[in-house]
């Protein structure tokens, strides 16, 4: 593997950048239906966001250009890109996106504002499709293994199914299966182990650097209270690495660099002249004209093709959207963007006496897909770093690995979820979850630590109700209870796992197997095929 | 009004829930079961499940007692090792046996918590299940310092730095919204 891009230049570096894109999605495959909203989740990050990305980075080594980023890719979402069948359908779909766009060319033919757009989209679909099929040969990880290889990125890894870790009453036993079995997915798909988690949500509970660094972690993400609340108080705050008594370091979120995108006053997103994420072809063209793209049943959803600028976010009223001044909007964020982390790492570097860490993760699923603009942002936030001399842009191991100093102590619980703690994920609306999960859980822990017995059958179904168990802990459920969008299918999906894991462990416990049974199980989840379920013992 | 607000008073678990699905709706396993999740640094939620020995049991040091069954929780901390916890927080648990959870407030400390479930007799507090200890976070940065050496202009910059941090406990906007709108262009949810 190529070393990362940095700065050349011999000038003193006052900070190090490092973007740190976490993507995941929840494990979506129904192939008892033809064709599901919740699995269109897949659909839309591939096209909007993950193959945008992938292009930005192929582009950026293409061009020889400096700096590097470090995205994090969760299991489950390693286990859809490798799917054959949904792989079948994200081609299938977005062959009917590309249908649309050319309906939508001649539908807008002579209309100077939206026609140029309907190409654009024709264009870029037409080129998505192309690439996927062709160069990628359907294969993601493959493909953001190749970018990294040119060293433009460093590829990582998340929680096995996203659980929450610190809601995991078991402790050890329960964060070993989410974090061994992550490691060994990320390694069977990447080709090389990982060297940083993006724990679930930013959760963090003390104990989880002791497993990390059994299965060779050597940093982890917190968010920045996480930070500033350890013990003793770490006078660097999160402009340093934090190492935890393990030898883990833990990576605190600058707070600025996340305000500047995010927040609702001063983030860039809602700049008027980006393209608004709500108009949306799905639901602006009459039913009769769009009731073959969508879902079963004909539910109007996004598909993609959105030909409106945000403008004036107090009123309903949109103007079409114009990539030129778009493209002018980024350069001018970017540079803002730049100009700050240059006068803080100035700052910073200054005050503790080597180069400031600042670290900005964000979900991946932000860029491209709620923001169209972001990849292209990101370029060219990484082109102004290649010509600052003060800044260099990293991914976040090689920055940490070249401080000289890190802060040391006790870290506390912490999330990056609202409020800071576990509260998103505990809370009316998804409690009644925590007694079945954290019972399934001991249970797992016990027939685990009895093993397969040489026995093939029993090895299987104690494999599957391990995926099942994984599959009921991720933090997607409970959050989208919380969110009160979708709610039906996140308790469908609980349950199912539950009942799922109820059956695969009553047959393990009275030894009585039907492999019949355990086989619709499997072909119903048919991920992580490797796992070992020693790892819940 | 925020689920933090709805949560004020300790309360029991499931009182507002959307909707639990049948199969587990109720669910009993039949034992024993104790567990203590904490939420933030200053609420903690107790999960559980007694079982019909247990309950049995229960009912008949009451009765032998004289007294009629009174289930209470208690949340314990644990202030340093080798010392006996101390209770900080408790709620009566009318029903027990039917309920599963209960929401406590906790004055805010970083420690060691956890959870009992017990009767109450004449002669005191009779445990019946204990959870296992679980960490609670501070509310703040820790008092004590950790060396760093810093000079005139970084004791300013610290200064500065500490400050907004103590204002701003919250932490910055993420995402954490995979299926929420942008909070950008609608009405922020945090």
């Amino acid at each position: 593997m190529n070393a990362p891009r940095g700065n050349t230049t011999g000038a003193p570096v006052a900070g190090y950048l490092s973007f740190f894109l976490h993507a995941h999605l929840p494990y979506v495959r129904h192939p008892e239906y033809e064709d599901c909203l919740e699995e269109r989740w897949l659909v839309e990050a591939i096209t909007e966001c993950y193959l945008p990305i992938l292009s930005m980075l192929e582009s950026r080594a293409g061009r020889g250009a400096k700096g590097t980023i470090t995205i994090s890719l969760s299991p489950t979402l390693l286990a859809l890109w490798d799917d054959p069948l949904l792989r079948d359908r994200y081609a299938h779909r977005l062959k009917r996106l590309l249908e649309l766009s050319e309906r939508d060319v001649v539908r807008y033919r002579g209309d100077a504002a939206l026609g140029p757009l309907a190409r654009l989209y024709r264009d870029r679909f037409a080129t998505m499709l192309s690439d996927y099929e062709g160069r990628y040969g359907r294969d993601l990880a493959a493909a953001f293994r190749a970018v990294e290889e040119k060293g433009v990125v460093r590829l990582v890894t998340c929680g096995a199914t996203h659980g929450f870790l610190p809601l995991m009453d078991l402790g050890r036993p329960a964060w070993r299966a989410q974090i061994g079995a992550a490691v060994r997915e990320f390694e069977r798909a990447i080709g090389h182990p990982p060297e940083g988690m993006w724990l679930p949500e930013c959760g963090y509970a003390p104990g989880v650097e002791e497993v990390l660094a059994e299965f060779g972690i050597r940093y982890f993400v917190v968010d920045s209270h996480g930070i500033r609340h350890a013990c003793p108080r770490p006078i660097p705050g999160t402009v340093a690495p934090f190492r935890t008594r393990s030898g883990v370091l833990a990576l605190g979120r600058d707070e600025e660099s996340s305000r500047q995108v995010w927040s609702a006053t001063e983030g860039y997103p809602g700049d008027v002249w980006y393209r608004e994420y709500y108009r949306d072809q799905g639901f602006d063209l009459p039913l009769d004209e769009v009731r073959h793209f969508l879902p079963s049943g004909g539910t109007r959803t996004h598909l993609g093709l959105k030909y409106y600028r945000i403008t004036d976010r107090r009123r309903e009223q949109r103007e079409p959207y114009q990539p030129a001044v778009a493209a002018e909007r980024i350069q001018e964020h970017a540079a803002h963007f730049v100009r700050a982390r240059v006068a803080q790492a100035g700052e910073a570097s200054a005050a503790i006496g080597q180069p400031a860490f600042l670290l900005a993760p964000y979900d991946a699923e932000l860029f491209g897909h709620w923001w169209y603009e972001g990849p292209a942002w990101i370029d060219a936030v990484l082109d102004g770093v290649e010509a600052e001399p003060s800044l260099e842009a990293l991914d976040a191991g090689a920055a940490a690995a070249r401080l000289p100093r890190a802060s040391e102590g006790v870290l506390h619980v912490s999330s990056w979820g609202a409020g800071g703690y576990a509260g998103f994920w505990l809370d009316p609306e998804n409690d009644w979850i925590y007694r079945h999960l954290l019972r399934a859980s001991e249970r797992m822990h016990t027939l685990a630590r009895r093993g397969e017995g040489g026995n093939p059958l029993r090895g299987r179904a104690l494999r599957q109700a391990g995926r099942e168990l994984l599959l009921a802990q991720g933090s997607d459920w409970a959050f989208i209870m919380k969110t009160g969008t979708l709610v039906p299918y996140a308790i469908r999906r609980t349950e199912r796992h539950l009942e799922a894991f109820d059956r695969l462990a009553g047959m393990l416990e009275r030894g009585d197997y039907e492999e019949g049974a355990i086989a619709e199980a499997e072909a119903a989840h048919p991920l992580f095929p490797t796992l070992d379920p020693g790892l819940f013992s | 009004m925020s689920s933090t607000e709805r949560l004020a008073p300790p309360g029991p678990i499931g009182a507002s829930a959307t909707w639990v699905p049948p199969s587990l709706r109720g669910r009993r396993y039949g034992d024993d079961r104790l567990h203590l999740l904490v939420r933030d640094p200053r609420r903690v939620v107790a999960v559980w499940e007694i079982s019909q020995a247990t309950a049995s049991g229960a009912a008949g040091k009451a009765g032998e007692a004289g007294v009629p069954i009174r289930y209470l929780l208690r949340i314990e901390r644990q202030r340093e090792e080798g010392l006996a916890p101390e209770v900080i927080a408790g709620a009566d648990l009318p029903d027990a046996l039917g309920g599963e959870g209960w929401y406590v407030a906790i004055p805010p400390r970083a420690g060691l918590c956890r959870a009992v479930i017990g009767i109450d007799l004449p002669s005191g507090f009779a445990p019946l299940l204990t959870s296992r200890w679980a960490p609670t976070p501070p509310d703040g940065p820790c008092e004590e310092t950790a060396p760093w050496p810093l000079g005139a202009e970084g004791e300013a910059w610290a200064a500065r730095q500490w400050a907004r941090a103590l204002a701003e406990r919250a932490p910055a906007p993420s995402s954490a919204a995979r299926y929420l709108p942008p909070p950008l262009v609608r009405e922020r949810r945090r």
